[in-house]
């Protein structure tokens, strides 16, 4: 009982101890707060960092796979004309988060008191912000600019959205400002003055072609700046075409390869085995999940290697598989298997197999390694010199101002790679090609004609599934080129084929009855399942349902039904 | 195996019966009665150190047969009396007094901070004793408990030794989360980490007045684990063991028929791309149906092109699964000591191969306890306690670019029946469509890929309790737990053969990944108790105190490539550094918390609780918070108008609380404006850039959620407490959920700011029965003891800012785990049928793109483009010529409808124990009365989920549709093109829609206890043999298939996640184990 009072005393000085008012003071130590950041070059550096995974990664080379360039197993339904309108909110590329990321960094950066590093990181934040709106103007039409962080209580979340013009000029201004402002360097994984001029060049083209072919105002000075643009980079010497391996190797050669370098590539995304891996080459073989085919008319668009038309042959659309694909432009079997074709790496032919292909044309262009085919780790370019030859030549053709010299120093040099005869202007504006003039209905018939189907032939074939055709045939306003024929290999009759002449059938067309395939056979048709157009003889017809396109309404992406109810201001794009 | 283990039963039993063999004569009659002369049926009568005795009948009188009357002791006892020896010498006719026992009245549970008398509880609490769960042999004491305390609903998701069940009590309390609190002797602990030999009592605390002490960290209820410490007396030395094998719940016998395999596989991917798998023509497909019977040995062919045909009889499971894991337990403790010392040490060792029979997995828990409680005088009390847990394990796996476990490298995977598991010793891994395959088996073959897991933990808790006078305590304890835990992944290359041209080829990366966690918890307890009696019959008891904790941790990784030694993983052997990276956590709270209780008469009971927290995951100014609980009850037998009924009837007990808790878990630091710092997955020339990410927009408040809860309870004791029943209805209303605010468009850039603004309403009830008694049986007594629980809840969302109504969040009104789907109307039974509902759309490719996406886009399967016969039939239940879900707004569903319940509805559980001449014999069962399921996952749907998967159920193709048999589900043909979102098996329908409810005995041991008489020749006290067996029979309530355990489909839902309530398991884990056991029990 004496000892009461001591314990006591013991007990409340532990208690009172511990009651510093600090004890629920806890601040992190693996964060750092927003307010003590952004003092150093080194802090705008790996701010702008978390901006480039805003760049895509592989999914430049499958947005074609939803285009008239490839028909899937299962059809899309951009294609089909069955797009929905996405409800929740932020769907459907009505995205904005990226945009508050790099708005919050543009508030904050001006800290910092080194000039140099505010013009690089300001330059490569402006960069992603062109970039991000640039998307969403190809989606959506007008969209409302935000150039600043919006608070929970902003009226500004509420407001219409702004006009074309004024978001696309300050898409111009923030390119510039970036090419204004960071340094000249060549740099294969980052954002450099040389991939704003690119970017720019991009934009500036579908922005010109866009309003010239859906009649909106200004088109001329967008089209100026895209040639503007393309030629700067032309004339900086910085990056030349890749030709290693030659006419018959290089061009497939570039964008197999585990490492890009910075030849051609201006900007590429790497992957590393050990690292960061993608699934392409999974995509590309896996029966179930590729069945990607190359669509017939631009497997006719390739020239002859003479430079003569193939659709000018006689009896092109019943020439075999052999034949076909004898005499062509080299690019044609450096996109799709050809007879003799091998995996890279190795020098065994492949047996033909029609089974992971809808239209029987598989296409191996960045096709990797057989080690990559389920997990792949080759690099992916996002930006390569020669879209800027094309986007030059292309945009002289539709301002008009386009001379044979022009053409030399863009759209031959790519012939020149694959040692093709040169595009002459003159003969191509002579006689416009039909077979063209067939799939771009909305070519103007003045005297570029020709030379603009030429100049689209060129991109469609050089720039083949990487992620561009869908936008090409927004900005020609050529929707309804989605509701052609999308076909595939031709056959006279039932009956055995040899593919790569070597004397062995490895093709048997039959009409459920497989039992006569001669030894050898490795791919079995059944015109039961996999139809062709005139029952027993014919193309494939993989997709004999079509394409839809509804002219009122699929240029542009609805927005989400949850976003239109949150914000009464904001309307739905036409008819959706 | 199992005929083994049966053998050992039948030469055990025979064991038992010869030793009751041997008996003699000299007869004693006797009558048993209370201090007021009542006579006392069933008192047990027991001959002292054998098993022999018998019950006194209807008058209390008894007859019995010594063996040696002379020298014999006879034991009476009898529930809430005190036992009593009585030695017989020369007496024939003994006249018997018991005594009533006031202690087992004053029977005790725990509560925060103390006990309290069971008498005097007002709060729902529910405890159980380590007796009557120590027969079961559990490895884990949260799997023990399942069922046997209502309201505290335990979850196993997987067999996985090393996986942690879901625990809850009364169903989820806050959308965003969290678990009860668990307190292993007052520290925060891990359930799953507590020796379950040396646990005495665990108690749960359910209601916010019994919660209210823990304040904030009592949201979701606390469960607490006392652990023996020990007493002062003789030495006691008890040891146990257990040998287990455990084998899977569920059937096993996948297809491996290569014939019917080929046919499946062939059929599923015809379906969607118009292929074949196999390259089977008709002189193969003779040949494999050769192999297939055994008339022709497996062999493979080469063809013209080099590629090879394969025909194979593989069983895939039986290469890569084992049929029975082994596993072995045991366990040692010593306890006692004098007045002024005695302490408690124990010891356990426990260890399982897994499942993987490739390469032999192991997990091993090693747990160390020490307890020394020293009393220097009358007023002072010191202890220390020591817990030492050392948990490894190790499991291989692999494939071809990186790790992935037996689940998903291999079952996954193609590995066809049909296609060998090696060619001339070397693991083969064909691959899909011989395309070349990932080589998980190869993988763990090879031994080289693996991840070892390791954590150790210690805890030290040091106690000082003084007594300065008989009514007032004084406590203080200290605790440290320091964690360790190091888990690495080794890669490592290999060989195996692969595609159809059969090469060998060197597969892996070469890698190793370090991972290491060092957490330190301290925690600080000071509280002291005063006990007041006034005027005799007006009992006060005052509790004050006070709590602190705090967590810091630190977190390290590291990874090397390039490892230059194939056997070693140590990052020394690395020559590219791959990943360095760190990260850290802290937190702290603080708590005073007072308990006043006062009865009158023991009869009217009230007690008040208080805590007034303040947590550093909360801005200064919200950063305490109070909460009171209130709650009283009524002894209604200790009513003098009662007592005609007390015969009968003789406890009632009327109860009723209210009371207020907090929530504080959500994440850290979300009140301040940080950038958080991370490795991005854009590489600069091969490496990752480092970046800082834009911070979060702010919370506009971040304060407590609220916990309010309404209690009413009903105690019964009937027959002198021989029955009892226990009921209790409760409410809790979860308010101030800290949840994203008013939706804002989506061009605000982020999530919205949170706020605390939800509300949540639990209801539900709880009933409990026990029934112990005491029986005549062949002339010797049989003890019984029997429990029963059943309880029930349901969670509505009563408060939730959804204007708009949108279904992919929660609105108001909304029962918790409802599902909506598809009302089916069977399936088409002819192509005709199915055309012709089809064609009555205006545009099926978009009117029925919701539903039936793929089969109707295929492109390059004519035959298969449409729908045909055996498909499912949507119906178009809104009329508007669309199957879809409309806006997905609660004003537009569409054709979605609510068709069930994903929540188990009426979880329930018994317990049966029964003693009879040394033998034991216990039976625990569990189970859930109803439970919604969509079916999701490859075990169920095989090849309609991928047409290549490498295990496909017999009962699944049994029953796809052929026009013989209707079946269940849409010919195989539909394979790839029905799962998946969008498609016709996927979306969730009342079609496939199954009830998991399910009975389960989670135990049944038998055991001997060999008489103390034999056993003290050899000092002895106690020896027992037993052998047990864990989830040994399962009764299914629905028609899931038996390749589905009931129990594992419901794992789905998260008790910690209610937004997982119509979560979808796929089932793609360790299966859940059945096991059989033996084992022994020696006390010295």
């Amino acid at each position: 009982m004496k000892h009461l009072p001591f314990l006591c005393l013991i007990i409340f000085t532990l208690f009172l101890s511990s009651c510093d008012d600090d004890f629920l003071e806890r601040p992190p130590k693996d964060q750092v707060d927003a307010q003590f950041f952004f003092n150093t070059a080194k802090d705008l550096e790996v701010a702008t960092n978390a901006f480039y995974t805003m760049l895509p990664g592989k999914e430049v080379y499958t947005d074609d796979s939803s285009s008239d360039n490839v028909v899937t197993l299962i059809a899309t339904d951009r294609v089909k004309g069955t797009r929905s309108v996405p409800t929740q909110r932020g769907s459907g590329g009505w995205s904005w988060s990226n945009l508050r990321d790099i708005n919050f960094f543009l508030e904050n950066y001006t800290k910092v008191e080194d000039e140099d590093a505010k013009k690089l990181y300001g330059g490569i934040a402006r960069f992603f912000r062109a970039y991000f709106y640039f998307d969403k103007v190809k989606n959506f039409g007008d969209v409302p600019w935000y150039s600043k962080v919006l608070d929970a209580g902003d009226e500004d979340l509420y407001k219409a959205r702004d006009s074309r013009e004024l978001v696309m000029d300050s898409i111009m201004a923030d390119i510039n400002y970036a090419i204004e402002n960071i340094p000249e360097e060549v740099a294969l994984n980052r954002v450099t003055k040389y991939t704003a001029l690119m970017l720019k060049a991009r934009i500036a083209l579908f922005e010109g072609t866009f309003r010239k072919y859906h009649n909106i105002a200004g088109h001329a000075a967008f089209l100026e700046d895209a040639a503007e643009a393309s030629e700067a980079l032309m004339n900086s010497g910085a990056y030349t075409l890749y030709t290693t391996g030659g006419a018959q190797a290089a061009y497939r050669n570039l964008f197999s390869r585990n490492d890009q370098d910075a030849i051609e590539t201006i900007l590429a995304r790497d992957f590393d085995r050990e690292k960061e891996t993608h699934n392409l080459g999974y995509l590309m073989t896996a029966p179930t999940q590729g069945a990607y085919g190359v669509a017939k008319d631009l497997i006719n668009s390739y020239l002859n290697a003479d430079g003569s038309r193939f659709t000018d042959t006689p009896g092109y659309a019943t020439m075999g598989y052999y034949q076909e694909m004898q005499q062509r432009d080299p690019r044609l079997v450096q996109t799709t298997a050809g007879p003799a074709f091998t995996v890279n790496g190795e020098s065994e032919e492949e047996p033909v197999t029609l089974n992971g292909t809808t239209t029987g044309y598989r296409i191996v262009k960045a096709l990797p390694t057989r080690d990559q085919w389920n997990a792949a780790y080759y690099d992916v370019i996002i930006f390569r010199y020669a879209e800027a030859l094309l986007i030059y030549a292309e945009a002289k053709a539709e301002l008009g101002t386009l001379a044979q010299a022009d053409l030399d120093i863009s759209i031959n040099r790519l012939r020149d790679r694959v040692n093709m005869p040169h595009l002459n202007m003159s003969d191509a504006n002579a006689h416009p090609d039909p077979y063209q003039e067939a799939m771009y209905a909305n070519v103007e018939s003045g005297t570029n004609k020709g030379v603009i189907l030429e100049i689209r032939r060129e991109r469609r074939i050089e720039l083949f599934n990487e992620g561009l055709r869908w936008d090409d045939l927004m900005r020609w306003k050529e929707g309804k080129k989605v509701e052609k024929p999308m076909l595939g290999l031709y056959f006279p009759s039932l009956g055995a084929f040899d593919f790569n002449n070597d004397g062995i059938a490895d093709v048997y067309v039959h009409d459920g009855d497989a039992s006569g395939a001669p030894i050898g056979v490795t791919s079995l048709i059944n015109v039961q399942q996999r139809t062709l157009t005139n029952g027993n003889s014919g193309n494939l017809n993989p997709f004999s349902e079509g394409g839809s396109f509804d002219e009122s309404k699929d240029y542009y992406y609805p927005i989400p039904l949850e976003d239109l109810a949150l914000n009464s201001n904001l309307n739905q794009n036409p008819n959706w | 195996m199992r005929s083994k283990n049966l053998q050992k039963i039948c030469l055990f039993i025979g064991f038992v019966l010869a030793l009751q063999s041997y008996a003699q004569n000299a007869q004693v009659v006797g009558e048993i009665k209370d201090q007021e002369q009542q006579p006392i049926p069933g008192v047990t009568v027991l001959i002292k150190g054998t098993q022999k005795g018998t019950i006194s009948d209807f008058d209390g009188k008894f007859t019995l047969v010594l063996p040696d009357a002379e020298n014999d002791v006879l034991v009476f006892s009898f529930i809430g009396y005190k036992s009593q020896e009585v030695k017989v010498a020369s007496q024939t006719n003994l006249q018997i007094v018991l005594e009533e026992d006031s202690e087992s009245l004053e029977e005790v549970v725990i509560v925060g901070y103390g006990t309290q008398k069971k008498e005097n509880l007002t709060g729902a609490t529910s405890q159980i004793e380590a007796k009557d769960i120590a027969l079961r042999p559990s490895a884990d004491i949260s799997t023990a408990l399942q069922g046997l305390l209502p309201g505290l609903n335990i979850q196993v998701n997987s067999g996985d030794p090393s996986a942690t069940p879901d625990i809850n009590i009364r169903g989820f309390n806050s959308i965003n989360g969290g678990s009860p609190l668990v307190l292993v002797d007052g520290i925060v602990g891990d359930i799953t980490r507590v020796n379950p030999q040396d646990i005495k009592s665990v108690t749960v605390l359910k209601d916010a007045a019994s919660a209210a002490i823990y304040g904030a960290r009592g949201a979701f209820g606390v469960i607490l684990i006392t652990t023996k410490t020990g007493a002062s007396g003789e030495m006691q030395v008890s040891y146990t063991n257990n040998f287990a094998w455990t084998t899977t719940t569920t059937r096993t016998d996948y297809i491996s028929d290569p014939y019917v395999y080929g046919k499946t596989i062939d059929a599923a991917i015809f379906g969607y791309n118009g292929t074949s798998f196999t390259g089977y023509n008709d002189n193969d497909w003779e040949t494999i149906q050769g192999v297939a019977n055994g008339t022709i040995e497996p062999f493979h062919q080469e063809q013209p092109n080099g590629t090879n045909k394969f025909f194979y009889k593989t069983d895939w499971y039986e290469h890569l699964f084992k049929k029975w894991q082994p596993s072995q337990n045991h366990n040692i403790s010593i306890s006692g000591g004098s007045d002024k010392l005695h302490g408690y040490l124990s010891g356990r060792v426990y260890n399982r191969e897994t499942i993987n029979n490739v390469q032999d997995g192991e997990l091993e828990r090693n747990n160390l306890k020490t307890t020394l409680t020293f009393k220097p005088n009358t007023w002072l009390e010191l202890s220390n306690n020591v817990l030492f847990n050392r948990e490894q394990s190790k499991e291989y796996g692999g494939y071809r670019s990186g790790y992935g476990g037996i689940w998903s490298t291999t079952t996954w995977y193609d590995l066809a029946a049909f296609y060998p598991s090696e060619i001339d010793g070397i693991p083969a891994d064909i691959g899909r469509s011989g395309n070349g395959g990932q080589g998980g088996h190869a993988a763990m073959a090879a031994a080289g890929n693996y991840r070892a897991f390791n954590t150790e933990e210690f805890t030290n808790t040091f106690r000082v309790k003084v007594t300065p006078t008989k009514d007032l305590e004084l406590n203080f304890d200290y605790s440290n737990r320091i964690t360790n835990t190091a888990n690495s992944y080794r890669l490592n290359e290999f060989e195996y053969i692969s595609s159809s041209r059969l090469n060998l080829q060197t597969a892996g990366l070469n890698r190793l990944t370090e991972y290491r966690w060092r957490n330190y918890y301290k925690a600080m307890n000071v509280f002291g108790s005063y006990t007041k009696q006034v005027a005799d019959n007006h009992n006060f008891k005052l509790l004050l105190g006070y709590n602190q904790e705090d967590y810091e941790e630190d977190n390290v990784l590291a990874e090397q490539g390039g490892l230059l030694i194939r056997d070693e993983s140590n990052l020394s052997f690395g020559t590219e550094l791959l990943r360095a990276d760190g990260s850290a956590q802290l937190w702290a709270v603080q708590g005073f918390f007072g308990r006043f209780n006062y009865d009158y008469k023991n009869k009217y009971l009230l007690e008040v609780n208080a805590r007034y927290d303040g947590s550093s995951r909360f801005p200064e100014d919200s950063r305490w918070g109070f909460f009171p609980s209130i709650s009283a009850g009524w002894q209604l037998n200790k009513e003098e108008f009662w007592d005609p009924l007390s015969a009968t009837v003789n406890t009632v007990k009327l109860r009723a609380s209210y009371g207020e808790l907090g929530n504080q878990s959500i994440g850290v630091n979300t009140f301040q404006s940080l950038m958080g710092m991370g490795q991005s997955s854009w590489l600069d020339g091969g490496d990752r850039l480092n970046y800082v990410s834009a911070p979060g927009p702010l919370p506009r408040t971040v304060s407590w959620e609220t916990t309010k809860s309404l209690d009413f309870g009903i105690d019964l004791g009937f027959f002198k407490n021989r029955l009892n029943a226990s009921f209790d209805w409760y409410e809790k209303n979860v308010e101030g959920m800290y949840l994203p605010g008013t939706p804002l468009p989506a061009v605000f850039g982020a999530s919205e700011p949170k706020e605390n603004l939800a509300s949540l309403r639990n209801r539900g009830f709880e009933l409990s029965l026990n029934y112990r008694n005491n029986f005549s049986l062949g002339g010797s007594p049989l003890s019984l003891s029997a429990s029963a629980t059943l309880s029930n809840f349901k969670g509505i969302i009563t408060k939730y800012e959804n204007p708009e109504g949108l279904m992919s969040s929660y609105w108001e009104g909304q029962e918790l785990g409802v599902i909506y789907g598809y009302h089916i109307d069977g399936q088409f039974q002819s192509d005709e049928e199915a055309l012709a509902y089809q064609n009555s759309f205006a545009n099926p490719s978009s009117d029925l793109s919701q539903v039936y996406r793929y089969i109707l886009n295929i492109v390059q399967n004519s035959e298969w483009n449409k729908l045909r016969a055996g498909d499912i039939k949507y119906v178009d239940t809104d009329g508007d010529g669309k199957i879809d879900k409309g806006n997905y707004t609660l004003d537009d569903h569409g054709d979605l409808q609510p068709i069930g319940n994903a929540m188990p509805k009426f979880p329930f559980g018994f317990n049966i124990n029964a003693a009879w001449k040394g033998i034991d014999l216990s039976i625990a069962g569990a189970g859930v009365g109803k439970q919604n399921w969509y079916p999701t996952g490859d075990i169920y749907w095989g090849p309609y989920q991928r047409p290549y998967l490498t295990l496909v159920r017999k009962d699944l193709v049994d029953q796809a549709w052929t026009s013989d048999s209707p079946g269940q589900y849409p010919q195989i043909y539909r394979g790839y093109s029905s799962l998946g979102a969008g498609r016709s098996l996927y979306e969730m329908n009342d079609h496939y829609l199954q009830n998991i409810g399910y009975l389960r005995i989670k135990n049944l041991t038998l055991g001997y206890t060999i008489p103390e008489k034999l056993t003290a020749k050899f000092n002895i006290d106690r020896l027992r043999f037993y052998v047990s067996g864990e989830n040994i029979l399962t009764w299914r309530f629905g028609d899931l298939t038996k390749y589905v355990d009931p129990e594992q489909a419901g794992s789905a839902i998260n008790y910690s996640s209610p937004g997982s309530a119509v979560g979808r398991a796929n089932l793609r884990s360790y299966p859940m184990g059945k096991t059989w056991s033996m084992g022994l029990n020696i006390s010295l």
